[in-house]
């Protein structure tokens, strides 16, 4: 809206400005949107039409095959909930113990502090595949393999989302707190009613990074799990590949149904992006 | 994002604490890990077998556990060796095998083969064999074998003047054969229709073709004792070359082909494994054909698949895993398992069966790749091929992508290869 404005006080150059921008951006989303198109027109072809000499971006005749398939040839709706069930648990379990630690870091003081922090800023350095055998081990003492705790377990607090709270906290001006204490707020209050309130764009970002990364995670789930029942919708996915060639409609339509909750995620997310884009604004 | 240890071993520990340890009875039967990695109809095909093993053998239960694709597999079961959770059996590509043996985690077939319950030795493939034996002793048991083939579309030959009953048989005829066949339909300038592919990824899938054509060329890949490489000989530039020409040239491989181009009608020939037959006759529209590798000076072609590995567990276990490994090998089952997938016969009896001449008789494309075993070569079978591979599909990559010097960088690859085999030898 105030690039419109801005573009009729500009005049007819502003307006061609704005046209061009736009024209631009149309573009830009034409080529992210591409592959989803393809995804979703292989997904309702049938097997043999999926190979045609030139791409053919209108299915005929539309087949609902690949989505009826889905459920029948893979326990799909068990790997979806599992999916569902793990992602919500990392992603809750992250936001209220990334949300403490980052408060103990960026506003309390006790020794060796700034160590700790360093040490477990370091822990990022640290690729997954090099803990990924002594995660594995660790598990299986715990004999936790082939289960829930298995999947969650090692996501419930990570530095990532401590060290990107923190950054976001130490940004609120320690005036707000110092004011909520003279009225007698507890440091747990403070924390509740004044820190949280405010950080619901960091939280919403974060929240939404975990959602994906647990979503998206494939290499974990396949290692520690066995049962079908267990496996996520990531391994699922997989499992529809196969070397002697792929059926791509299947798989398709299984991609776009694991697509939907990152996108409802997205949309969500996207207006507490705006509104705390906003919300930044007024503050500073 | 990283996971972090220490909080998630203090949350471990209270949990694994609360949990209580269910301790169950003795299990009625034996109960078998099958890990495996044979996807689409080929799974249902196998997964059918396994329910005819669990039916026929009320005392044992094997669940068989698919983890996708070979390469993704992998990692999970070096992941549960490392572990000390081995599954019972596995399926692996038959050139971990010699990796796996030297890890000490699975048993030697050869003690179940020639032991009290084994098996008639001569009644399978000599090359079978080949694929299984690390050093001179058998520690893998063979049940898919494939060859390499070269599938191609008898509409595109039509199409482009060439006999579809005269598949190329040489290198310089694969070459003509690809040219005629490589053409600019629409005019527009771009290549619309490619003469050939083969996999071009910086992996052991790559080498697995380019390996054929060294042979092709008359060259080795280690020397004797496996203590050298020898793929940086004239014939391997040869072979390089010929690679490198068919690209830049020849123009008739495209560097970046189109999706499932063999499929949709853009790519005219493919060389793939005879394990796809089944799938491309259900999955093209054309008339597909299906011929040996074309030759070099030799006649060669590569063998892949993969084989039966029985891991260390405990010897009840050990012995049940047998009883179901020499099930799936069996001459009946072969059959059913050869007639119903793209996957050579490993039994000599089944080869000379009624029932499997009758199959051939049927399935006259599916004669080319039999045949084609008697000039068949597995790969090298030792503890070094995976890391030398590895380096020699970078530089097969390198040379043919950026048209480097064929000799120079296969001198480069085979000096860092021996190095990484000289330092193997001194472990």
């Amino acid at each position: 809206m105030a690039a419109t404005k801005r573009g009729r006080k500009g005049g007819i150059l502003g307006y061609v400005r704005v046209c061009a921008k736009h024209a631009l951006l149309i573009i830009g989303a034409g080529f992210m949107v591409m592959p989803f198109l393809w995804m979703l027109s292989t997904s309702l072809k049938n097997s043999t039409d999926v190979f045609t000499y030139n791409i053919r971006w209108l299915p005929s005749p539309i087949s609902l095959e690949g989505y009826r398939r889905v459920w029948t040839e893979i326990p799909f709706a068990r790997m979806y909930f599992n999916s569902f069930f793990v992602s919500s648990v990392v992603t809750a379990s992250q936001l209220i113990t990334c949300t403490l630690a980052a408060y103990a870091f960026a506003r309390l003081r006790f020794p060796g502090r700034d160590a700790l922090f360093m040490g477990y800023l370091a822990t990022m350095m640290v690729p997954f595949q090099a803990t990924m055998i002594p995660a594995f081990l660790l598990m299986r003492w715990l004999r936790l393999l082939d289960t829930y705790y298995a999947l969650t377990l090692p996501f419930l607090a990570g530095a990532f989302g401590t060290f990107l709270l923190r950054q976001f906290f130490l940004s609120i001006p320690r005036s707000l707190e110092e004011a909520a204490i003279i009225d007698g707020c507890t440091r747990f209050q403070v924390l509740y009613r004044i820190i949280v309130p405010l950080s619901k764009p960091a939280l919403s970002a974060l929240g939404l990074f975990v959602f994906m990364f647990s979503w998206n995670d494939f290499t974990w789930p396949l290692i520690v799990t066995n049962r079908p029942l267990m496996r996520t919708i990531q391994v699922g996915l997989a499992l529809l590949r196969s070397e002697i060639g792929t059926d791509w409609p299947i798989l398709m339509a299984a991609t776009a149904l694991a697509t939907v909750p990152i996108l409802l995620c997205f949309v969500v997310a996207q207006n507490q992006f705006i509104r705390g884009i906003t919300l930044t604004g007024l503050k500073y | 994002m990283k996971r972090c240890l220490i909080p998630v071993a203090a949350m471990a520990l209270v949990l694994a604490m609360m949990l209580s340890v269910t301790c169950a009875g003795a299990p009625p039967k034996v109960k078998l890990q099958y890990w495996h990695f044979l996807g689409g109809d080929i799974g249902k095909q196998h997964q059918a077998l396994i329910d005819e093993f669990n039916k026929s053998n009320p005392d044992m239960e094997v669940s068989a556990i698919y983890s996708g694709t070979a390469w993704t597999m992998r990692d999970k079961l070096l992941t549960a060796v490392a572990g000390g959770v081995p599954p019972d059996v596995s399926l692996i590509d038959q050139f971990w095998a010699a990796q796996f043996a030297a890890t000490g985690s699975i048993v030697k077939m050869q003690d179940f083969v020639t032991g009290p319950d084994g098996i008639d030795r001569q009644d399978v493939h000599p090359i079978a064999w080949a694929t299984a034996t690390v050093g001179t002793e058998i520690w893998t048991m063979p049940y898919a074998m494939s060859n390499i083939v070269l599938y191609y579309n008898k509409d595109a030959f039509v199409a482009a003047n060439l006999d579809p009953n005269k598949p190329p048989t040489t290198w310089a005829e694969l070459v003509t054969y690809a040219k005629a066949l490589t053409r600019d339909v629409n005019g527009d300038g771009n290549i619309d229709e490619w003469g050939l592919t083969f996999p071009l990824r910086a992996d052991e899938g790559t080498v697995y073709y380019w390996i054929a054509y060294l042979w092709q060329a008359g060259g080795e890949f280690y020397n004797k004792d496996f203590t050298e490489t020898m793929f940086n000989s004239d014939e391997g530039v040869e072979a390089l070359q010929y690679w490198i020409d068919l690209v830049h040239k020849h123009k008739v491989v495209p560097l970046a082909p189109p999706t499932e181009g063999f499929k949709t009608g853009r790519v005219a020939m493919q060389f793939a494994s005879s394990a796809q037959l089944s799938n491309l006759q259900k999955q093209v529209k054309f008339q597909l054909g299906l011929a040996p590798m074309p030759s070099g000076k030799k006649k060669v072609t590569g063998v892949g698949g993969s084989n039966l590995a029985i891991f260390k567990t405990t010897p009840e276990k050990q012995t049940a895993a047998w009883k179901f490994v020499k099930w799936m090998s069996s001459p009946e089952v072969n059959l059913k398992w050869s007639t119903s997938t793209g996957y050579v016969p490993l039994r000599l009896s089944v080869l000379r069966s009624q029932a499997y001449k009758e199959f051939l008789k049927a399935n006259p494309l599916v004669a080319a790749f039999v045949e084609q075993m008697d000039v068949a070569k597995p790969r090298p079978n030792v503890v070094s091929y995976a890391d030398v591979s590895r380096v020699l599909g970078l530089a097969v990559e390198r040379a043919v992508l950026s048209k480097e010097d064929p000799r120079k960088v296969l001198e480069q690859a085979a000096a860092e290869a021996n190095d990484i085999i000289k330092s193997m030898m001194k472990k």
